[in-house]
């Protein structure tokens, strides 16, 4: 009988309820999201970071990264991921050693085709103005 | 001229009674996911209107809109029959429930004991449901169904004898009449508490849904259904929750009393009943549900020595008070 | 075509066991619980032999989430190998890469530094608790209660934010490194931590006034699928299971990793081998469990939190047999190293798997209803079954 008298009391507190998609939860700094290429700001014009020297794309347990390099310069070319098979392991951005890719929080990334996901090295990520968490916030 | 005249009033207040049945199952049926809802840290329906009222207009639709479904290997009158069955006697007992003076639409001697004799149907409508659609769960679901309707009923219709010997007659207006000292929830507080438990379990509401148990038979006597069909199940099972507060308030709280003037009358009946269906709603997200023959066990062993003693206790006092006066 | 799923060797005769002599003649219902249902915890099937409403016999079929991990092991690099091992059991999955992690390194002999030790403990206590609450939410379900299923996703909400601060994942995490952790303790994770543990002793109690004190689920659990102590060895069930039982075995105190022996707390047990018991000890954990990472917060170790590893994991060549106490029981890992970057053999102990087996045992002659009940007081979760 002392079951009621809990539902009672929750039946007058606030519900926890985040209307998605008019509401939405800060995503914490670290959480898993979309990968992309950083740019460098050292040159005249920015630059990636990124040389294409392919080790990201052996590393990756899913075989979803594709790099080539750009004749004589240390740019990549083709920089593609399939991200209908990341599984998000972040495996490429721990064994990078000019540490060119980062991870960002962007998890809205859905599709109607399966070509939807095969991103190339312009559009890693979708929405330019998804709005990236500086600091970690309470969701109580 | 006369006779038809007064077909015509009595068919007027037939399809006033339906399109207030048809209000009363959405609104319970919102109120019952929004009040779920609140109880468990969540909001109901929110997208469909403010708060989400037309939620279950919308759900009606789409039920309406379905495509109808009929397995293969049905037993084919039973399978088409069990809804109407099932839906048809809540619509008619509607139309014996008084609801202010003056305000109901049929009356007669002994409508309490008609009401009852109808609310038996959803017995037979889910064993038809059950053997009807080609499918073990469903046979299982609907035995389990018939064995506990047919033991809860017997309590349920004792505990009300109780309320018949002490206002002298079965006709509901009279026994909300009779009651203008003072409520009989007071001096027949075991008949209330036993007339509601049985009630829930008549109307296979939790902790009494075994036959439409979801956790290992999907659904029961439910699972063939679809559309329209499935509809029809689930807004008689919220007509006769409906009906059995109704006849809570009519028998033990006093129905429209300490009101005489119709609209207040049924203002003050309506909010008692709802009062009464919140109590089991509330009792619907705390419980979990009773195994079969466990609740046997509580329907025979105790509900039922219980009701017998009330009516002996009940009929002793009121000798022993005639003869005294 | 004959049905080559069906036991044709029962080893009971159920037709004569059902029918009394000069009675009236009687058939049981086999009925299939197909992998699509409400309450089998995952794709999981199993074909029932029902007289009314007894279960005379269960023939459980599993399968359906096979994914062959313990083949794409031998083609994967330890490194690449160990985002993998985080979906097994899915619903905690911290320890399942403890385990894994803990078996590579003591292969190669390398010690973890202090504060990624407690960094670990942290994460996997945090685990059993988001694990824990998915079976209470479950077993409300079983048992026919709705509202213990919303109280406990809501606290596993607060619990999962934790770990996404911490480790960037909400199900699956790849956190742990051979040799440590991926990355160290953001800012104010310490402050949300306690605030979070302050909360949950609060809904702790709440549940208990709610669920595990009301007559109905109690009628419902009390000595139902009674397992004894012999009978549970026997069956080499692990685990809260176990422990249900009234044997006391807990990894965690039996064979101490990564620095739980300095922590103080206790291994529930219960006395009957009832469903009861199972869910009472599985309560009780949850307690334990915020007790360790109250301690383990206020004395977390200053340092690295990873070792200095090559670039490349190359185990030497040997074969070892490790096992930690994951949140359904015991999960090892028998690692056959041939010297190269790629394991020869990685075989996988899973929990689930042997507590299936059991299940026909305690299933006969108990009540269809009673099915549910006891599959859930069990906590299977096929992922970890079919790996």
């Amino acid at each position: 009988m002392l079951g009621l008298k809990v539902t009672l009391k929750a039946f007058f507190r606030k519900p926890v309820t985040v209307m998605y998609p008019y509401e939405k939860l800060p995503v914490p700094k670290r959480g898993q999201g979309l990968i992309r290429l950083r740019m460098t700001q050292l040159q005249p014009y920015p630059r990636y970071k990124c040389t294409g020297c392919g080790i990201c794309e052996k590393n990756c347990p899913q075989h979803c990264i594709e790099v080539t390099k750009t004749e004589g310069d240390r740019q990549p070319e083709i920089y593609t991921v399939d991200y209908g098979l990341c599984m998000f392991c972040r495996i490429c951005i721990d064994v990078c050693p000019f540490d060119a890719l980062e991870q960002t929080q962007e998890y809205e990334f859905a599709g109607e085709e399966r070509s939807d996901f095969i991103r190339p090295k312009e559009k890693l990520m979708m929405k330019t103005v998804f709005a990236y968490s500086e600091t970690d916030e309470s969701i109580r | 001229m006369v006779w038809w005249l007064i077909f015509l009033w009595a068919l007027l207040k037939l399809i006033i009674a339906f399109l207030f049945i048809f209000l009363t199952a959405l609104v319970l049926i919102y109120m019952l996911r929004k009040v779920m809802g609140h109880m468990q840290y969540r909001m109901g329906p929110k997208h469909h209107g403010p708060h989400g009222i037309w939620q279950t207009v919308f759900d009606a639709i789409k039920l309406l809109g379905k495509e109808d479904i009929i397995p293969n290997g049905i037993d084919k009158y039973v399978y088409l029959f069990a809804p109407i069955i099932a839906f048809v006697p809540s619509l008619t007992i509607f139309a014996f429930l008084p609801f202010a003076p003056k305000v109901w639409a049929t009356q007669f001697e002994i409508s309490l004991f008609f009401i009852f004799a109808l609310l038996g149907f959803s017995t037979i409508s889910l064993l038809m449901a059950g053997w009807g659609s080609n499918n073990k769960y469903s046979l299982i679901g609907g035995i389990r169904g018939a064995a506990q309707l047919i033991s809860y009923e017997i309590p349920l219709i004792l505990s009300t004898i109780g309320v018949v010997i002490m206002a002298g007659s079965m006709n509901l207006v009279d026994i909300v009449n009779a009651q203008v000292k003072i409520w009989y929830i007071v001096p027949q507080i075991a008949g209330f508490i036993i007339f509601f438990i049985c009630g829930l379990a008549e109307i296979n509401h939790t902790p009494f849904d075994m036959p439409e148990a979801e956790s290992e038979i999907v659904s029961g006597f439910n699972t063939e259904y679809s559309g329209f069909r499935f509809a029809a199940f689930f807004l008689a099972e919220f007509v006769n929750l409906f009906i059995i507060c109704a006849l809570a308030v009519l028998l033990f709280l006093g129905g429209w009393k300490p009101f005489t003037n119709p609209i207040a009358g049924t203002i003050c009946f309506l909010v008692k009943t709802y009062v009464l269906i919140f109590v089991s709603m509330w009792v619907r997200s705390t419980f979990p549900r009773f195994r079969l023959d466990q609740f046997m066990d509580f329907g025979w062993k105790f509900m039922l020595p219980i009701s017998l003693a009330n009516i002996f206790i009940t009929g002793a006092v009121v000798l022993i008070v005639d003869k005294i006066r | 075509m004959e049905d080559k799923t069906k036991n044709t060797d029962t080893g009971i005769d159920e037709i004569s066991e059902i029918n009394e002599p000069g009675g009236f003649p009687k058939d049981y219902m086999e009925i299939n619980f197909g992998p699509h249902h409400p309450s089998t915890h995952g794709v999981f099937r199993f074909i029932a032999r029902l007289d009314g409403e007894r279960i005379l016999e269960v023939e459980p079929i599993v399968g359906y989430l096979h994914r062959g991990i313990e083949k794409i092991a031998e083609n994967r690099t330890y490194v690449q190998f160990k985002p993998l091992v985080d979906r097994l059991d899915y619903t905690g999955a911290m320890n399942n890469e403890f385990g894994y992690c803990l078996a590579i390194e003591k292969l190669m002999e390398l010690e973890v530094p202090l504060k990624a030790q407690a960094i670990r403990v942290i994460c996997a206590e945090l685990n059993r608790i988001c694990a824990h609450e998915i079976f209470f939410g479950a077993m409300g379900l079983e048992v026919g209660a709705f509202t213990p299923f919303l109280f406990g996703f809501r606290d596993r909400e607060y619990a999962m934010h934790l770990l996404e601060m911490l480790a960037g994942g909400r199900l699956t995490f790849n956190y742990f490194t051979i040799g440590g952790v991926r990355q160290d303790i953001p800012a104010g994770f310490y402050k949300e931590a306690r605030l979070f543990l302050k909360l949950f002793k609060k809904n702790l109690a709440e549940y208990h006034e709610l669920f595990s004190g009301n007559e109905i689920f109690i009628k419902r659990t009390k000595n139902i699928g009674i397992i004894s102590r012999e009978d549970a060895i026997e069956w080499s069930m692990s685990g809260p299971t176990l422990r249900g039982s009234g044997a006391q075995f807990d990894i965690r105190k039996a064979e101490p990793y990564s620095g739980y022996e300095k922590y103080d707390w206790e291994v529930p047990v219960g006395a009957n081998g009832d469903v009861y018991d199972r869910y009472w000890v599985r309560m009780k954990e949850m307690a334990q469990s915020a007790k360790i990472i109250e301690q383990a917060l206020e004395a977390v170790p200053s340092g690295d939190f990873q070792a200095k590893t090559a670039r490349a994991i190359k185990p030497p060549a040997g074969e070892l047999y490790l096992r930690v106490e994951g949140t359904k029981g015991e999960v090892g890992f028998y690692v056959i190293s041939d010297g190269t970057d790629k394991p020869y053999r990685m075989k996988i102990r899973t929990p689930s798997f042997n507590h299936l087996n059991a299940l026909n045992y305690v299933l006969k002659n108990n009540y269809i209803a009673d099915f549910p009940v006891i599959l859930g007081s069990f906590d299977t979760v096929m992922g970890s079954v079919d790996r």
